[in-house]
């Protein structure tokens, strides 16, 4: 019934700033309402109702300017460009779709970045949308006006070591040989998405869907393994044999969690509105730090190494985020289309105050996007069917918020976090 | 059906969507992070390494405490005279946080005939309010109190605020550190039972009248510690001293009483920090000592001036690079400040 090709997570700038011009104007209430591309991410089960094929492009750039005691902490910028392909047909009386959608950041392809514990930072907008999302999607109508859809999410885990062997000399480092070697594996990581959507009139739309959690992992490491010898009156003497350093740091990061979307949408001549409430199991975030894995085994030699403190857990609780999106038509003719759009959404934060050593800073969001489509109806012969652009600009505001340390003698204190991220987008598609 | 014409202007849309990007920065969110100014401080040395902002020469300073005056920074400092044997407060001062200080000038000296200062005032501790100052030092019998003007010379009052009649079991006073609180004051400092034990931080209050009560205990080296020759884990082997207390405000506007004090092992001390909610509970940081070097640490006074903690010190190492040091942590933007 439906099955997916390639996809890429959904830690992605999709959740976080929203995918496509149209949805985004919608403040994100894609569920029961995306038409475009967009369905790739907000429900697959949407791209079955298109009615003939759509090529779209567009770029994306958000600017965060996200501050802790009033001081801007220069989050890095997100920018790209973004694309996606969608094929309807009909198959008997039943609509079917595949779709592929890509998201290509310009500065990174993905960014792993795992900090110090006690270091603040605003983690939902560290990482999160610096990477690349390749997404594909089935879709299927089931019955007459019940359409599912699915997909699958793949990225990869990024496992790799140094090995070293040899004879470490412990007074000469001239004569210790050490042969080294590099094994890495990405293994491979993929994650579905369901969506199902109905459409009992001509007017309501409802939408269900299903994102699967993400997280990515990188471990690296430094394997030593040897003999130690010293020189005793000019001769090479064996100190041990076959002892062993081991040093590998633990990555957990480019977290995305369980989404649960109910979406409902009227779609009338004049006015489209739809609602969104989504599910977010933010309980399950891992440590975003890394932890340090030592071994030491030089027996019978007496060595210790420090052991690395355990992370403490985030502690992060779900949430629900509403959304809600208006779009009217304002110009309806044989040569163009115009539609307004306004949309809101607030997500409250998951992260609890941060009164032990961690400082993972989050605020409650409200985001308020406005933006326009336009379509042109009469281009042949130039394009065989109607050019649309969408437009839409977002406003997130970070609700301010205080953090109260237990420890009077904490490194960072007491503090008090807030910001801005204005984004804008753009998209053209092209119908066949 | 897509024609070759039809895509043409596809090919070009994805050819400008391309040029939109540029490389981008690889960092990004560690920019103005709250700095308490409690670590890193780096020392201030100048190009043989010397950490000295004052170098002692016929006069040992030692003891400084540092009073920010806008962006001008006031050291107070005892100043020991080798052949006499007589301690003295003198006072230096620098510009913009420079580390040129002027010729230390002499503001105190113990009275004559003094029958409970003796001959010596040292370890000077100064809070001012606008011009005014009140200053209380260290003598042989107690901690006597002086004021004056931030600018001119102090007068020692008649007799001490505190001696070892109102601290009934202790054998040895030192190193006073005065703060204003909500009713009066609060007086820290550096103290003994024996010759033999251990030194401990006090503190004693008082109203506006400055008659202090009986001190109570406050900081002390780690329980494991006590009586233990673990010097790498036990860094303040031998005790702690000479704290430096100082009334705070965070961004939130919170009070945090925030203390650097010395914590002192066999041959060695080096400068440790602690913070309190109300004065009387105190915590100290998780990476003490926040301050170490191959030399003589000791007599800790941390200000803020522009946006940069500083930390004044007693440097001495081996015998000879004697003198005022001074060390300075200006990373993230300041976030507590007093």
């Amino acid at each position: 019934m439906s099955v997916l090709f390639v996809t890429p997570a959904h830690a992605n700038p999709f959740d976080v700033y929203g995918a496509g011009a149209r949805s985004t104007a919608l403040g994100g209430a894609g569920t029961a309402g995306a038409r475009d591309f967009s369905a790739n991410h907000y429900n697959p089960a949407l791209l079955a109702v298109l009615d003939g094929m759509e090529i779209s492009f567009g770029y994306l750039s958000a600017k965060p300017s996200l501050k802790l005691n009033g001081g801007d902490l220069g989050v890095t910028q997100s920018r790209g460009s973004f694309a996606g392909v969608t094929l309807p047909r009909k198959l008997a009386w039943h609509r079917l779709a595949v779709s592929l959608s890509l998201y290509l950041p310009n500065n990174f392809i993905t960014r792993v970045r795992s900090l110090p514990e006690s270091q603040p930072r605003f983690v939902l907008y560290d990482n999160r949308p610096q990477r690349i999302v390749v997404t594909s999607s089935l879709a299927f109508e089931v019955f007459e006006d019940f359409f599912v859809g699915a997909s699958l999410s793949y990225l990869s885990h990024t496992r790799g070591f140094m090995e070293m062997q040899g004879i470490v000399h412990l007074n000469d480092p001239g004569e210790t040989l050490l042969m080294g070697g590099v094994d890495i594996d990405f293994a491979s990581i993929r994650y579905p998405t369901f969506g199902v959507h109905w459409r009992p009139d001509q007017h309501w739309r409802l939408g269900l869907s299903l994102r699967e959690p993400f997280h990515l992992k990188l471990d690296v490491g430094l394997i030593v393994d040897g003999d130690i010898v010293t020189t005793v009156a000019g001769q090479t003497v064996p100190l041990l044999e076959d002892g062993q350093l081991k040093l590998i740091s633990h990555n957990t990061n480019l977290f995305s969690p369980r989404q649960l979307n109910l979406g409902v949408g009227y779609e009338g001549r004049l006015a489209r509105i739809y609602l969104d409430l989504g599910w977010h199991q933010w309980s399950t975030f891992p440590t975003p730090t890394a932890y340090i894995e030592t071994e030491l085994d030089l027996d019978p030699l007496e060595f210790e190494v420090p052991t690395s403190k355990e992370p403490l857990e985030p502690g992060f609780k779900d949430i629900f985020v509403p959304r809600l999106g208006l779009e009217l038509t304002a110009i309806d003719n044989d040569t163009i289309g115009l539609e307004p759009r306004l949309g809101y959404f607030f997500e409250p934060s998951p992260a609890p105050n941060q009164s032990k050593s961690t400082n993972y800073v989050d605020n409650p969001k409200h985001g308020l996007s406005v933006g326009m489509g336009l379509e042109f109806r009469a281009l042949q012969p130039l394009f065989p069917g109607p050019v649309s652009l969408d437009l839409a600009a977002q406003a997130i505001w970070l609700q301010p918020r205080t953090y109260r340390k237990d420890d009077p003698a904490d490194l960072i204190g007491s503090y008090r976090s807030t910001g801005w991220i204005f984004s804008l987008s753009t998209n053209v598609n092209f119908r066949f | 059906m897509m024609t070759s014409q039809t895509l043409k202007p596809l090919f070009v849309l994805i050819l400008c969507l391309g040029a939109c990007g540029r490389l981008g920065d690889p960092g990004g969110g560690g920019d103005n992070l709250p700095n308490r100014g409690i670590v890193p401080y780096i020392l201030d040395s100048n190009d043989d390494g010397d950490p000295r902002i004052l170098k002692s020469g016929e006069i040992l300073y030692r003891a400084p405490q540092a009073w920010a005056d806008g962006d001008r920074i006031v050291l107070f400092i005892e100043g020991l005279n080798p052949d006499t044997g007589v301690s003295s407060i003198y006072r230096t001062e620098s510009e913009g946080g420079e580390t040129g200080f002027d010729t230390p000038q002499l503001v105190l000296s113990a009275p004559e005939g003094s029958s409970w200062a003796g001959e010596s005032v040292g370890a000077p501790s100064v809070h001012c309010s606008q011009t005014q100052c009140l200053m209380v030092v260290q003598t042989s019998g107690g901690f006597g109190l002086a004021d004056g003007e931030l600018k001119g010379s102090f007068q020692l009052h008649e007799d001490p605020i505190f001696d070892l009649e109102m601290a009934p079991g202790l054998g040895s006073l030192e190193s006073p550190s005065l703060i204003q609180v909500e009713n009066g004051f609060a007086l820290y400092f550096e103290g003994r039972e024996d010759n033999g034990s251990e030194t401990r931080l006090y503190r004693t209050v008082s109203g506006s009248d400055l008659v202090f009560g009986p001190p109570q205990v406050i900081w002390k080296q780690a329980s494991e510690c006590v009586g233990s020759s673990d010097e790498t884990n036990c860094w303040a082997i031998e005790g702690v001293g000479a704290p430096e207390v100082r009334v705070a405000t965070n961004e939130l506007g919170d009070t945090i009483f925030r203390m650097f004090y010395t914590g002192r092992a066999p041959g060695s001390s080096a400068i440790g920090f602690a913070a309190s909610f109300d004065g009387v509970q105190w915590h100290g940081f998780a990476n003490n000592p926040i301050l170490e070097s191959d030399a003589t640490l000791d007599h800790p006074s941390n200000i803020l001036v522009d946006s940069r903690y500083m930390l004044f010190f007693l440097h001495h190492q081996a015998g000879t690079k004697h003198g005022i040091g001074r060390a300075v942590n200006d990373e993230g933007l300041a976030s507590e400040t007093f």
